[in-house]
């Protein structure tokens, strides 16, 4: 039996979160670009077509830690990965230091780095003191902090995703002491833990805050209502932020890192290659990904309506070949398509 | 509440006696109030921890109530992470092709005796995925093998009406299946 644990995977300049965020300017030319985490979404198909389209860094979904390390059947259905499921890193929904301590000795030689949840606005988290309750909670969330750099170092990576406060101010002390404890760097979604998503993105609040905390030389990643690549280049001269995070723009257009301003056919293909490779995705799940991508691409309404009728992922597998030319990995133009390839276009 | 009290174990209503429970709410940060945008009830919880070894914690639920977690003793953290690294062999590991490998082995068995534990959700969609995957690369004499494999199976599994709708695909694949192996 496992007295040691697997040893922490080793980062070197390919893999290691930190590097690439602070070298993407040197060696791309351009800022680091992330694809956040989303609950149920950023499962592995997902993130491998991200990827594909130069996404830096890929989330997963968040895991809760008090279930992981309780519970084998939320091991099973929460993590899964490969080899090339890398530059990765795990986020935590956790409120207490003992369970992430356990959570980052058994995902430590699986990932790349482990993202604290500060931003998750649903109130059932909220209620556990998980998510955003947490950056009303410096103390604790300090803690943790402190209590993973001081075991692991360099050796893993930990970055905190936080929400602004409605005093601006609060949100700089709480950076300040997340980089007392060692934060490797901090994540800040622009609104405050009630406003909604269709209100904009406070990018002056990002840039009132990465001004105040660049002395430290902790990298900051403005998330937010980046949809495109000018959305992406907005951000970064507006806040002068060290790179983006993009999480619900990918959800449509996972491309969007490739400059794609909608979703090309070619990553829905991916993304079927992908699912059905890996497996492990409800037919939901399925149906509510590629709905996304499809509300990207502008598909006819009358078939998009039929997409959303279809019950079983059979039924889901004729439909595309009935209506698209959908083609597979070992098919000629495979994953190039930028267009629907409608098979019997409407002429309405 | 008094009823609440008597099922937590003495020691802790002592330390709790001791505790300042503190709930800031939306109310404390003046702005909020204006800002939550009609959203009711945003009071926030801070956890107290109770035991810092184990992870037990109170925490306070919207209602004012407490609720305990339960925390967790190093001998069990320990078993689950030595099941963790030993048995599961760390997270589900799926590279491309890992599922025609491992679910061919599957299928060739006999499951009547030792086979995979069909009343597990997770192990019967991994199963399901097979014929997924055999349907969508268009093997469809495969798939409707799969397929007639596995209704047989799960067919054989306790308390069916959970399974059903998971036969009913099954079935529809195998008629398409077989309609498009020509």
């Amino acid at each position: 039996m496992t007295n040691v644990p697997p040893p922490v995977r080793a980062l070197t300049k390919k893999n290691d979160p930190l590097y690439i965020i602070k070298s993407r300017k040197l060696t791309h030319n351009r800022s680091v670009t992330i694809a956040g985490p989303m609950v149920r979404y950023s499962k592995l198909p997902f993130r491998q077509v991200c990827r594909h389209y130069n996404a830096d860094i890929v989330y997963t979904p968040m895991i809760l830690a008090r279930e992981f390390v309780r519970n084998r059947h939320a091991r099973m259905a929460d993590f899964s990965s490969n080899e090339s499921d890398t530059p990765l890193i795990v986020q935590v929904g956790v409120n207490n230091t003992t369970d992430l301590l356990r959570f980052a000795e058994m995902v430590a030689p699986y990932c790349d780095g482990i993202g604290i949840n500060c931003g998750c606005p649903i109130k059932e988290q909220i209620r556990e003191g998980i998510g955003s309750a947490l950056i009303y909670n410096p103390d604790l969330l300090s803690e943790m902090v402190s209590a993973v750099k001081t075991k692991y170092g360099d050796k893993l990576r930990l970055e905190t995703k936080i929400r602004i406060h409605d005093n601006w101010d609060q949100t700089v002390e709480l950076c300040h002491r997340l980089c007392d404890a060692g934060v490797d760097w901090i994540t800040i979604h622009g609104r405050t833990r009630t406003t909604r998503s269709s209100v904009p993105v406070n990018l002056e609040a990002i840039k009132y805050i990465t001004d105040k905390i660049k002395p430290r030389g902790v990298p900051v990643i403005a998330n937010g209502d980046c949809f495109t690549m000018k959305d992406f280049q907005k951000i970064i001269d507006y806040t002068g932020v060290d790179g983006v995070m993009a999480v619900r723009g990918l959800l449509d257009n996972p491309a969007l890192f490739a400059s794609y301003d909608t979703c090309p056919w070619g990553a829905l293909e991916l993304f079927w290659h992908y699912a059905m490779e890996f497996g492990g995705l409800p037919h939901q799940l399925l149906l509510h990904h590629l709905h996304c991508m499809f509300e990207s691409m502008k598909l006819e309404k009358h078939l998009h309506n039929e997409l959303m009728d279809i019950k079983t992922t059979t039924q889901l597998i004729d439909w595309f070949d009935r209506n698209f030319v959908l083609k597979r990995v070992d098919e000629v133009g495979f994953s190039e398509a930028v267009e629907i390839p409608y098979k019997n276009q409407s002429k309405v | 509440m008094l009823a609440k009290r008597s099922i937590i174990p003495k020691m802790v209503t002592e330390k709790l006696q001791n505790l300042h429970i503190s709930v800031p709410s939306a109310a404390d940060d003046v702005k909020a109030v204006s800002n939550s945008s009609g959203r009711p009830n945003q009071a926030l919880t801070k956890p107290i921890s109770l035991n810092a070894e184990t992870g037990e914690l109170m925490v306070r639920k919207s209602t004012g109530k407490t609720k305990i977690r339960k925390g967790q003793s190093s001998e069990e953290y320990e078993n689950e992470r030595n099941h963790f690294f030993d048995v599961e062999k760390g997270p589900v590991w799926t590279p491309v092709g890992w599922m025609m490998t491992a679910n061919e082995d599957l299928l060739a068995k006999d499951h009547s005796d030792l086979g995979p534990d069909l009343t597990l959700k997770q192990v019967r969609h991994k199963l399901m995925g097979y014929c997924h995957l055999l349907y969508y690369r268009k093997r469809f004499q495969d798939c409707a093998q799969a397929c007639e494999s596995l209704i047989a199976q799960f067919e054989t599994v306790e308390s069916r009406k959970r399974v059903q709708k998971e036969i009913d695909e099954l079935k529809g694949m195998l008629e398409h299946s077989r309609a498009k192996r020509v």
